[in-house]
Protein backbone atom coordinates (compact mmCIF):
# COMPACT_ATOMS: atom_id res chain seq x y z
CA UNK A 1 0.00 0.00 0.00
CA UNK A 2 2.86 2.31 0.72
CA UNK A 3 4.04 2.14 -2.89
CA UNK A 4 0.59 3.11 -4.11
CA UNK A 5 0.51 6.11 -1.84
CA UNK A 6 3.83 7.34 -3.17
CA UNK A 7 2.63 6.97 -6.76
CA UNK A 8 -0.58 8.77 -6.01
CA UNK A 9 1.37 11.63 -4.51
CA UNK A 10 3.68 11.90 -7.53
CA UNK A 11 0.70 11.82 -9.88
CA UNK A 12 -1.05 14.53 -7.92
CA UNK A 13 2.04 16.73 -8.06
CA UNK A 14 2.42 16.19 -11.80
CA UNK A 15 -1.22 17.01 -12.58
CA UNK A 16 -1.20 19.92 -10.20
CA UNK A 17 1.93 21.40 -11.69
CA UNK A 18 0.38 21.03 -15.13
CA UNK A 19 -2.87 22.54 -14.16
CA UNK A 20 -1.79 25.49 -12.12
CA UNK A 21 1.14 26.33 -14.34
CA UNK A 22 4.01 25.63 -11.98
CA UNK A 23 6.26 25.68 -14.99
CA UNK A 24 4.38 28.27 -16.90
CA UNK A 25 6.35 30.57 -19.03
CA UNK A 26 6.27 34.25 -18.84
CA UNK A 27 3.78 36.14 -20.86
CA UNK A 28 6.43 36.45 -23.54
CA UNK A 29 3.80 36.10 -26.18
CA UNK A 30 4.97 39.07 -28.16
CA UNK A 31 8.69 38.51 -28.58
CA UNK A 32 9.76 40.70 -31.48
CA UNK A 33 13.44 41.31 -32.04
CA UNK A 34 15.49 43.79 -34.03
CA UNK A 35 19.13 43.41 -35.00
CA UNK A 36 21.02 46.14 -36.77
CA UNK A 37 24.31 47.92 -37.19
CA UNK A 38 23.77 51.60 -36.41
CA UNK A 39 25.89 54.35 -34.79
CA UNK A 40 29.00 52.28 -35.54
CA UNK A 41 27.87 49.35 -33.42
CA UNK A 42 25.62 46.33 -33.11
CA UNK A 43 22.09 46.94 -31.88
CA UNK A 44 19.66 44.41 -30.45
CA UNK A 45 16.19 45.30 -29.27
CA UNK A 46 13.73 42.69 -27.98
CA UNK A 47 10.15 43.49 -27.05
CA UNK A 48 8.78 40.75 -24.81
CA UNK A 49 5.40 42.03 -23.80
CA UNK A 50 2.94 44.77 -24.71
CA UNK A 51 0.48 46.22 -22.23
CA UNK A 52 -2.39 45.67 -24.65
CA UNK A 53 -2.52 42.06 -25.77
CA UNK A 54 -4.72 42.80 -28.76
CA UNK A 55 -2.70 42.92 -31.98
CA UNK A 56 0.36 43.01 -29.79
CA UNK A 57 2.68 41.47 -32.38
CA UNK A 58 1.69 44.02 -35.00
CA UNK A 59 2.07 46.84 -32.48
CA UNK A 60 5.49 45.56 -31.38
CA UNK A 61 6.64 45.26 -34.99
CA UNK A 62 5.54 48.81 -35.65
CA UNK A 63 7.49 50.02 -32.60
CA UNK A 64 10.58 48.12 -33.72
CA UNK A 65 10.42 49.95 -37.07
CA UNK A 66 10.06 53.27 -35.24
CA UNK A 67 12.99 52.36 -33.00
CA UNK A 68 15.16 51.67 -36.03
CA UNK A 69 14.19 55.01 -37.56
CA UNK A 70 14.96 56.73 -34.27
CA UNK A 71 18.44 55.19 -34.25
CA UNK A 72 19.12 56.37 -37.79
CA UNK A 73 17.88 59.82 -36.83
CA UNK A 74 20.24 59.95 -33.83
CA UNK A 75 23.10 58.71 -36.00
CA UNK A 76 22.41 61.40 -38.60
CA UNK A 77 22.65 64.07 -35.92
CA UNK A 78 25.71 62.91 -33.95
CA UNK A 79 27.91 61.09 -36.48
CA UNK A 80 31.29 62.81 -36.22
CA UNK A 81 32.60 61.30 -39.45
CA UNK A 82 29.59 62.11 -41.60
CA UNK A 83 30.15 65.53 -43.19
CA UNK A 84 26.38 65.92 -43.54
CA UNK A 85 25.55 65.33 -39.87
CA UNK A 86 24.33 68.19 -37.72
CA UNK A 87 27.40 67.72 -35.54
CA UNK A 88 29.75 68.19 -38.50
CA UNK A 89 27.89 71.34 -39.51
CA UNK A 90 28.27 72.71 -35.98
CA UNK A 91 31.92 71.68 -35.74
CA UNK A 92 32.80 73.54 -38.92
CA UNK A 93 30.84 76.73 -38.19
CA UNK A 94 30.36 77.26 -34.44
CA UNK A 95 33.64 79.11 -34.15
CA UNK A 96 32.73 81.88 -36.55
CA UNK A 97 29.14 82.31 -35.33
CA UNK A 98 26.71 80.75 -32.81
CA UNK A 99 24.75 77.88 -34.37
CA UNK A 100 21.15 77.06 -33.62
CA UNK A 101 20.74 73.38 -32.80
CA UNK A 102 18.04 70.69 -32.99
CA UNK A 103 16.18 69.37 -29.96
CA UNK A 104 18.28 66.22 -29.57
CA UNK A 105 21.49 68.14 -30.09
CA UNK A 106 20.41 70.65 -27.48
CA UNK A 107 19.60 67.88 -24.99
CA UNK A 108 22.89 66.12 -25.49
CA UNK A 109 25.01 69.29 -25.39
CA UNK A 110 23.34 70.18 -22.10
CA UNK A 111 23.80 66.72 -20.60
CA UNK A 112 27.33 66.52 -22.03
CA UNK A 113 28.35 69.85 -20.51
CA UNK A 114 26.74 68.91 -17.20
CA UNK A 115 28.72 65.66 -17.11
CA UNK A 116 31.90 67.42 -18.19
CA UNK A 117 31.53 69.83 -15.26
CA UNK A 118 30.52 67.13 -12.76
CA UNK A 119 33.58 65.07 -13.63
CA UNK A 120 35.95 68.05 -13.88
CA UNK A 121 36.61 67.21 -17.51
CA UNK A 122 37.43 63.54 -17.00
CA UNK A 123 34.53 63.05 -19.36
CA UNK A 124 34.59 65.88 -21.90
CA UNK A 125 32.55 66.56 -25.05
CA UNK A 126 35.26 68.73 -26.62
CA UNK A 127 37.76 66.03 -27.62
CA UNK A 128 36.93 65.91 -31.35
CA UNK A 129 40.28 67.17 -32.68
CA UNK A 130 42.20 64.94 -30.29
CA UNK A 131 40.22 61.85 -31.28
CA UNK A 132 40.86 62.72 -34.93
CA UNK A 133 44.57 62.85 -34.22
CA UNK A 134 44.48 59.28 -32.87
CA UNK A 135 42.14 57.80 -35.46
CA UNK A 136 44.84 56.57 -37.81
CA UNK A 137 45.80 53.83 -35.37
CA UNK A 138 49.31 55.07 -34.83
CA UNK A 139 50.84 57.25 -32.16
CA UNK A 140 50.63 60.91 -33.20
CA UNK A 141 53.68 63.19 -32.85
CA UNK A 142 53.96 64.61 -29.34
CA UNK A 143 54.26 68.11 -30.81
CA UNK A 144 50.92 67.68 -32.60
CA UNK A 145 49.27 66.67 -29.32
CA UNK A 146 50.86 69.55 -27.41
CA UNK A 147 49.78 72.14 -29.94
CA UNK A 148 46.21 70.89 -29.65
CA UNK A 149 45.84 70.63 -25.86
CA UNK A 150 45.19 74.34 -25.20
CA UNK A 151 42.05 74.05 -27.32
CA UNK A 152 40.74 70.95 -25.62
CA UNK A 153 38.21 71.39 -22.82
CA UNK A 154 34.48 71.88 -22.46
CA UNK A 155 35.19 75.41 -21.14
CA UNK A 156 35.69 76.36 -24.79
CA UNK A 157 32.05 75.59 -25.57
CA UNK A 158 29.23 78.05 -24.87
CA UNK A 159 25.61 76.99 -25.09
CA UNK A 160 22.98 79.66 -24.58
CA UNK A 161 19.44 80.11 -25.81
CA UNK A 162 19.61 77.04 -28.01
CA UNK A 163 22.79 78.25 -29.76
CA UNK A 164 26.24 76.79 -29.46
CA UNK A 165 29.54 78.53 -30.08
CA UNK A 166 33.24 77.67 -29.73
CA UNK A 167 36.08 79.86 -28.53
CA UNK A 168 38.50 78.58 -31.13
CA UNK A 169 38.36 76.98 -34.56
CA UNK A 170 40.19 73.88 -33.36
CA UNK A 171 37.47 73.10 -30.80
CA UNK A 172 35.30 70.23 -31.99
CA UNK A 173 32.57 68.40 -30.10
CA UNK A 174 32.51 64.60 -30.06
CA UNK A 175 29.76 62.56 -28.40
CA UNK A 176 31.41 59.13 -28.62
CA UNK A 177 31.33 58.62 -24.85
CA UNK A 178 27.68 59.54 -24.35
CA UNK A 179 25.60 59.14 -27.54
CA UNK A 180 24.98 55.39 -27.20
CA UNK A 181 23.63 55.85 -23.68
CA UNK A 182 21.50 58.73 -24.94
CA UNK A 183 20.15 56.48 -27.70
CA UNK A 184 19.22 53.83 -25.12
CA UNK A 185 17.26 56.54 -23.23
CA UNK A 186 15.45 57.62 -26.38
CA UNK A 187 14.50 54.06 -27.33
CA UNK A 188 13.24 53.43 -23.81
CA UNK A 189 11.03 56.54 -24.03
CA UNK A 190 9.71 55.47 -27.41
CA UNK A 191 8.91 51.91 -26.34
CA UNK A 192 7.32 52.83 -23.02
CA UNK A 193 5.12 55.49 -24.60
CA UNK A 194 4.17 52.93 -27.27
CA UNK A 195 2.77 50.59 -24.63
CA UNK A 196 5.67 48.19 -24.09
CA UNK A 197 5.53 46.32 -20.78
CA UNK A 198 8.75 44.38 -21.02
CA UNK A 199 11.77 44.92 -23.27
CA UNK A 200 15.55 44.66 -23.48
CA UNK A 201 17.72 47.14 -25.40
CA UNK A 202 21.39 46.59 -26.25
CA UNK A 203 23.30 49.26 -28.18
CA UNK A 204 26.89 48.07 -28.45
CA UNK A 205 26.89 46.74 -24.89
CA UNK A 206 25.00 49.68 -23.37
CA UNK A 207 21.94 48.02 -21.92
CA UNK A 208 18.50 49.34 -21.06
CA UNK A 209 15.68 47.33 -19.53
CA UNK A 210 11.96 48.05 -19.42
CA UNK A 211 9.51 46.41 -17.03
CA UNK A 212 9.95 42.92 -15.68
CA UNK A 213 11.06 39.47 -16.73
CA UNK A 214 9.32 36.16 -16.10
CA UNK A 215 11.56 35.42 -13.12
CA UNK A 216 9.88 35.08 -9.79
CA UNK A 217 10.95 38.54 -8.65
CA UNK A 218 10.74 40.00 -12.15
CA UNK A 219 14.39 41.09 -12.24
CA UNK A 220 16.78 41.22 -15.18
CA UNK A 221 20.18 39.53 -15.07
CA UNK A 222 22.97 41.25 -16.97
CA UNK A 223 26.55 40.01 -17.14
CA UNK A 224 29.63 42.22 -17.30
CA UNK A 225 32.04 40.93 -19.91
CA UNK A 226 35.24 39.75 -18.28
CA UNK A 227 37.99 42.09 -19.55
CA UNK A 228 40.57 39.39 -18.80
CA UNK A 229 38.71 36.64 -20.66
CA UNK A 230 36.38 38.11 -23.25
CA UNK A 231 34.34 34.94 -23.80
CA UNK A 232 33.07 35.00 -20.21
CA UNK A 233 31.23 37.22 -17.78
CA UNK A 234 33.02 38.49 -14.69
CA UNK A 235 29.95 39.05 -12.64
CA UNK A 236 26.17 39.11 -13.04
CA UNK A 237 24.08 42.09 -11.91
CA UNK A 238 20.44 41.67 -11.05
CA UNK A 239 18.33 44.77 -11.59
CA UNK A 240 14.70 45.79 -11.62
CA UNK A 241 15.35 48.68 -14.02
CA UNK A 242 17.99 51.15 -15.15
CA UNK A 243 20.63 51.47 -17.84
CA UNK A 244 24.08 49.89 -17.94
CA UNK A 245 27.20 51.34 -19.52
CA UNK A 246 30.72 49.92 -19.44
CA UNK A 247 34.04 51.51 -20.38
CA UNK A 248 37.06 49.29 -20.84
CA UNK A 249 40.38 49.22 -22.62
CA UNK A 250 39.63 46.03 -24.57
CA UNK A 251 36.94 47.09 -27.00
CA UNK A 252 38.84 49.40 -29.35
CA UNK A 253 42.61 49.67 -29.45
CA UNK A 254 45.70 49.31 -31.61
CA UNK A 255 49.12 47.90 -30.84
CA UNK A 256 52.33 49.70 -31.71
CA UNK A 257 55.82 48.52 -30.72
CA UNK A 258 54.26 45.95 -28.43
CA UNK A 259 52.26 48.58 -26.50
CA UNK A 260 48.48 48.67 -26.45
CA UNK A 261 46.79 52.02 -27.17
CA UNK A 262 43.06 52.04 -26.41
CA UNK A 263 40.53 54.64 -27.51
CA UNK A 264 39.64 56.34 -24.21
CA UNK A 265 41.65 59.56 -24.19
CA UNK A 266 42.65 61.67 -21.21
CA UNK A 267 42.28 65.34 -22.03
CA UNK A 268 45.09 66.33 -19.65
CA UNK A 269 47.77 64.23 -21.36
CA UNK A 270 46.19 63.95 -24.79
CA UNK A 271 46.92 60.22 -24.67
CA UNK A 272 45.00 57.04 -23.87
CA UNK A 273 44.10 57.10 -20.19
CA UNK A 274 46.32 55.13 -17.83
CA UNK A 275 43.76 53.42 -15.65
CA UNK A 276 43.78 51.12 -12.63
CA UNK A 277 40.70 49.51 -14.11
CA UNK A 278 40.21 47.02 -16.88
CA UNK A 279 36.59 48.13 -16.97
CA UNK A 280 34.10 50.32 -15.14
CA UNK A 281 30.35 49.71 -15.27
CA UNK A 282 27.68 52.19 -14.19
CA UNK A 283 24.03 51.36 -13.61
CA UNK A 284 21.73 54.35 -13.28
CA UNK A 285 18.32 55.59 -14.33
CA UNK A 286 19.84 57.72 -17.11
CA UNK A 287 21.71 56.13 -20.02
CA UNK A 288 23.65 59.24 -21.05
CA UNK A 289 24.75 59.66 -17.44
CA UNK A 290 25.84 56.00 -17.15
CA UNK A 291 27.75 56.22 -20.42
CA UNK A 292 29.60 59.46 -19.60
CA UNK A 293 30.35 58.52 -16.01
CA UNK A 294 31.78 55.09 -16.86
CA UNK A 295 34.23 56.87 -19.18
CA UNK A 296 35.09 59.48 -16.53
CA UNK A 297 35.76 56.96 -13.78
CA UNK A 298 37.77 54.76 -16.11
CA UNK A 299 39.98 57.77 -16.87
CA UNK A 300 40.32 59.42 -13.49
CA UNK A 301 39.15 57.01 -10.83
CA UNK A 302 36.67 58.29 -8.32
CA UNK A 303 36.77 61.90 -9.42
CA UNK A 304 33.83 62.48 -7.28
CA UNK A 305 32.56 64.29 -4.37
CA UNK A 306 30.21 61.85 -2.63
CA UNK A 307 27.60 64.54 -1.91
CA UNK A 308 27.26 65.36 -5.58
CA UNK A 309 27.02 61.72 -6.57
CA UNK A 310 24.53 60.79 -3.89
CA UNK A 311 22.10 63.20 -5.53
CA UNK A 312 22.32 61.22 -8.78
CA UNK A 313 21.74 57.66 -7.56
CA UNK A 314 23.73 54.90 -9.27
CA UNK A 315 25.88 51.81 -8.72
CA UNK A 316 29.39 51.34 -10.04
CA UNK A 317 31.29 48.09 -10.57
CA UNK A 318 35.07 48.23 -10.86
CA UNK A 319 37.07 45.44 -12.47
CA UNK A 320 40.75 45.97 -11.87
CA UNK A 321 43.63 45.53 -14.25
CA UNK A 322 45.50 43.52 -11.66
CA UNK A 323 44.21 39.99 -12.00
CA UNK A 324 44.35 39.12 -8.32
CA UNK A 325 42.38 42.19 -7.24
CA UNK A 326 38.77 41.47 -6.37
CA UNK A 327 35.91 43.14 -8.18
CA UNK A 328 34.50 46.06 -6.18
CA UNK A 329 31.18 47.83 -6.25
CA UNK A 330 29.77 51.00 -4.70
CA UNK A 331 26.33 52.51 -4.40
CA UNK A 332 25.54 56.21 -4.44
CA UNK A 333 22.24 57.72 -3.40
CA UNK A 334 19.02 56.08 -4.42
CA UNK A 335 19.77 53.08 -6.63
CA UNK A 336 17.08 50.66 -5.55
CA UNK A 337 16.97 49.16 -9.03
CA UNK A 338 20.31 47.40 -8.34
CA UNK A 339 19.01 44.28 -6.65
CA UNK A 340 22.26 42.36 -6.36
CA UNK A 341 25.81 42.29 -7.68
CA UNK A 342 27.73 39.05 -7.79
CA UNK B 1 -3.62 -10.87 -10.54
CA UNK B 2 -3.56 -9.78 -6.98
CA UNK B 3 -5.23 -6.62 -5.84
CA UNK B 4 -1.84 -5.16 -5.08
CA UNK B 5 -0.32 -5.79 -8.48
CA UNK B 6 -3.41 -4.34 -10.19
CA UNK B 7 -2.99 -1.19 -8.15
CA UNK B 8 0.69 -0.99 -9.05
CA UNK B 9 -0.02 -1.41 -12.77
CA UNK B 10 -2.73 1.22 -12.80
CA UNK B 11 -0.46 3.54 -10.84
CA UNK B 12 2.27 3.09 -13.44
CA UNK B 13 -0.18 3.74 -16.29
CA UNK B 14 -1.49 6.90 -14.65
CA UNK B 15 2.06 8.01 -13.88
CA UNK B 16 3.05 7.59 -17.53
CA UNK B 17 -0.02 9.52 -18.70
CA UNK B 18 0.64 12.32 -16.25
CA UNK B 19 4.28 12.55 -17.31
CA UNK B 20 3.32 12.64 -20.99
CA UNK B 21 0.81 15.37 -20.27
CA UNK B 22 3.44 17.37 -18.39
CA UNK B 23 5.90 17.10 -21.25
CA UNK B 24 3.20 18.10 -23.75
CA UNK B 25 2.26 21.01 -21.54
CA UNK B 26 5.85 22.24 -21.30
CA UNK B 27 6.18 21.85 -25.06
CA UNK B 28 3.06 23.87 -25.77
CA UNK B 29 3.91 26.71 -23.41
CA UNK B 30 7.31 26.97 -24.99
CA UNK B 31 9.83 25.50 -22.60
CA UNK B 32 11.34 23.33 -25.26
CA UNK B 33 14.26 21.17 -24.40
CA UNK B 34 16.07 22.85 -27.17
CA UNK B 35 19.67 23.44 -27.88
CA UNK B 36 21.78 26.53 -28.10
CA UNK B 37 21.47 28.20 -31.49
CA UNK B 38 24.27 30.37 -32.86
CA UNK B 39 23.26 33.38 -34.92
CA UNK B 40 25.84 35.02 -37.17
CA UNK B 41 25.09 38.58 -38.25
CA UNK B 42 26.90 40.92 -40.60
CA UNK B 43 25.77 44.54 -40.77
CA UNK B 44 22.81 43.58 -38.59
CA UNK B 45 21.65 40.98 -41.12
CA UNK B 46 21.32 37.35 -40.14
CA UNK B 47 23.61 35.20 -42.29
CA UNK B 48 23.56 31.84 -40.48
CA UNK B 49 21.52 30.13 -37.81
CA UNK B 50 23.17 26.96 -36.51
CA UNK B 51 22.21 24.50 -33.79
CA UNK B 52 25.53 24.18 -32.06
CA UNK B 53 25.12 20.69 -30.66
CA UNK B 54 24.13 19.28 -34.05
CA UNK B 55 27.62 20.01 -35.29
CA UNK B 56 29.60 16.87 -34.57
CA UNK B 57 32.75 17.56 -36.60
CA UNK B 58 34.49 20.94 -36.51
CA UNK B 59 33.13 23.09 -39.28
CA UNK B 60 33.96 26.56 -40.55
CA UNK B 61 32.05 29.27 -42.34
CA UNK B 62 33.67 31.83 -44.54
CA UNK B 63 31.96 35.15 -43.80
CA UNK B 64 32.07 37.18 -47.00
CA UNK B 65 35.83 36.69 -47.30
CA UNK B 66 36.55 38.81 -44.24
CA UNK B 67 36.60 36.23 -41.50
CA UNK B 68 36.35 32.58 -40.72
CA UNK B 69 33.86 31.42 -38.11
CA UNK B 70 34.46 28.00 -36.63
CA UNK B 71 32.31 25.64 -34.58
CA UNK B 72 33.92 22.94 -32.50
CA UNK B 73 33.08 21.11 -29.30
CA UNK B 74 29.70 22.82 -29.14
CA UNK B 75 31.27 26.29 -29.17
CA UNK B 76 31.53 29.01 -31.78
CA UNK B 77 34.17 31.65 -32.41
CA UNK B 78 36.08 33.58 -35.03
CA UNK B 79 39.28 31.74 -35.89
CA UNK B 80 40.59 34.08 -38.56
CA UNK B 81 39.80 37.70 -39.37
CA UNK B 82 40.91 40.43 -41.72
CA UNK B 83 40.43 43.13 -39.11
CA UNK B 84 43.50 44.87 -37.80
CA UNK B 85 42.74 44.68 -34.10
CA UNK B 86 41.94 40.91 -33.97
CA UNK B 87 39.79 41.54 -30.89
CA UNK B 88 37.15 39.18 -32.27
CA UNK B 89 39.67 36.34 -32.58
CA UNK B 90 40.88 37.01 -29.05
CA UNK B 91 37.34 36.70 -27.75
CA UNK B 92 37.77 32.95 -28.10
CA UNK B 93 34.92 30.45 -28.35
CA UNK B 94 31.54 30.67 -26.65
CA UNK B 95 28.42 28.60 -26.16
CA UNK B 96 26.56 31.07 -24.01
CA UNK B 97 25.19 34.54 -23.93
CA UNK B 98 28.46 36.52 -24.22
CA UNK B 99 28.55 37.80 -27.80
CA UNK B 100 31.52 37.63 -30.17
CA UNK B 101 31.90 41.02 -31.80
CA UNK B 102 34.02 42.34 -34.64
CA UNK B 103 33.38 46.06 -34.94
CA UNK B 104 35.65 46.74 -37.94
CA UNK B 105 34.04 43.98 -40.02
CA UNK B 106 30.59 44.51 -38.48
CA UNK B 107 30.22 40.87 -37.49
CA UNK B 108 28.25 39.76 -34.47
CA UNK B 109 27.79 36.22 -33.21
CA UNK B 110 25.19 35.53 -30.55
CA UNK B 111 24.17 32.25 -29.01
CA UNK B 112 20.51 32.00 -28.19
CA UNK B 113 20.04 29.58 -25.34
CA UNK B 114 16.67 29.21 -23.69
CA UNK B 115 18.31 27.66 -20.66
CA UNK B 116 20.41 30.76 -20.07
CA UNK B 117 19.66 32.62 -16.89
CA UNK B 118 21.21 35.82 -18.23
CA UNK B 119 19.37 38.36 -20.36
CA UNK B 120 22.35 40.16 -21.83
CA UNK B 121 25.90 41.37 -21.44
CA UNK B 122 27.34 44.85 -20.95
CA UNK B 123 30.81 45.61 -22.34
ZN1 LIG C 1 37.66 41.47 -35.79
Amino acid sequence: MKLLQVFTLIICILFWSNGCGLFSKPPEDTTVTYHGFVMGTHVNVSIYQMSDSQDSVAAANQLIREAEMKLYEIESIFDYDDPDSELSRINTTAYSEPVEVSEYMSELIEEGLRMSRLTNGAFDISLGSLIELWQYEQIPARSDIDSLLPYIGYENITFEGGRVSFSNERVKMHFGGIAKGFAVDKLKELLVSGGVNSAFIDIGGEIGVIGQTHRENGTWRVGIRNPHNLSENSVVIEVSGGTFATSGDYERFFIQDGEKYHHILNRLTGEPAVSDYASVTIISGNGAFSDALSTAIFISGDVMNDDTWNKEGFCVVYIFKELDKEIESRHFGDCDFCVSIG
Amino acid sequence: MTKKSKAVISAIVIFALASASLIAHLWIIGIRFDEPVALIYRNGELLYEIELLQVSEPISYNIENVSKVEIRDGKIGISQANCRDQICVNMGFVNGVVPIICLPERIEIRVRNNDSDIDGVTY
